[in-house]
């Protein structure tokens, strides 16, 4: 397994556990055991599942089960999955740190950039999935022929 | 990996794409508020990044990489999993279209039927591709 993927999949498995822990803590606000405005963090939630975790998994896995030109060969789109690997991170945490600020209606000037900042982030970081992944995606004849 | 799978891969990367896209204007427009109307991309980007990037994905990797039979076509009737794809995107389609007004509102009924009838065709395709080769399993 390339380093990639172990640290794609490890990722996954903390944006896991945070989803389900922000589903834990909207719970207590919906069951009126708390009063704090969490219902505000819904869309990091759906974030950090969909994107942090299956989005991230199908990465690393992709990164490294798709066929590569020859048997065996490293590499493949691997700096390219470095680069979505770091954006896709660094944005989600900015928008899990910026959106409840903004839902919640603060008037901070740093964090609307911050929030835009996180998509172009995220942005980035998909496009350089796509196009190291993408030469993977073929057949067998067209394999063979390199 | 079969011509089928390479189809459906390819077209969830674009999907992906797309409802990044989406989803980093609708981001901006949270925090840099641009333009009210922005908000109609909300249900796009979700229908996309669920139905066209994350189901059509595992769908293609899942005919692609569970076991083979051993006889026959190995992976089952190709027609069927070229119509499971076009009835997915399809689907697809027919909601966007729907939800922009482009056809009346019987649309999303559907859409959600064709998705239905993708779902169909790729349980009863990959059902009995569900095996372990090891006695007693």
């Amino acid at each position: 397994m390339p380093k990639i993927t172990i640290y794609f999949i490890r990722s996954g498995m903390i944006f896991f556990f945070l989803a389900l822990f922000l589903a834990l803590i909207m719970s207590l606000e919906q069951s009126g055991l708390m009063t704090l405005p969490v219902m505000t963090l819904q869309p990091v939630f759906w974030h950090f599942l969909l994107v942090g975790w299956i989005t991230q998994i199908i990465m690393g896995v992709s990164v490294w089960m798709f066929p590569r030109k020859r048997r065996g060969q490293q590499g493949g789109g691997e700096k390219h999955a470095w680069i979505a690997f770091s954006c896709i991170n660094v944005g989600l945490w900015m928008r899990a740190i910026s959106e409840p600020f903004v839902a919640s209606g603060g008037s901070d000037k740093i964090i609307p950039f911050l929030i835009a900042l996180s998509a172009v982030l995220q942005i980035i970081g998909g496009t350089a999935y796509v196009l190291g992944i993408w030469p993977r995606v073929k057949g067998k004849r067209k394999r063979r022929r390199g | 990996m079969p011509v089928q799978s390479v189809w459906m891969i390819r077209a969830s990367l674009i999907y992906f794409l797309a409802g990044i896209t989406a989803g980093t204007l609708l981001l901006i427009n949270k925090g840099l508020i641009m333009h009210g109307s922005i908000w109609t991309l909300l249900q796009i980007h979700i229908e996309v990044a669920l139905f066209g990037w994350l189901i059509q994905f595992v769908l293609g990797t899942a005919y692609w990489m569970l076991p083979r039979y051993l006889e026959g076509p190995k992976r089952g009737s190709e027609g069927l999993a070229w119509t499971m794809m076009i009835l997915l995107n399809a689907g697809l389609w027919i909601y966007i279209l729907t939800h922009l007004h482009l056809v009346p509102d019987t649309g999303y009924v559907v859409s959600r039927l064709l998705e239905l009838s993708a779902v169909v065709l790729f349980i009863y395709l990959h059902w009995n591709r569900i095996v372990s080769y090891q006695r007693g399993l």
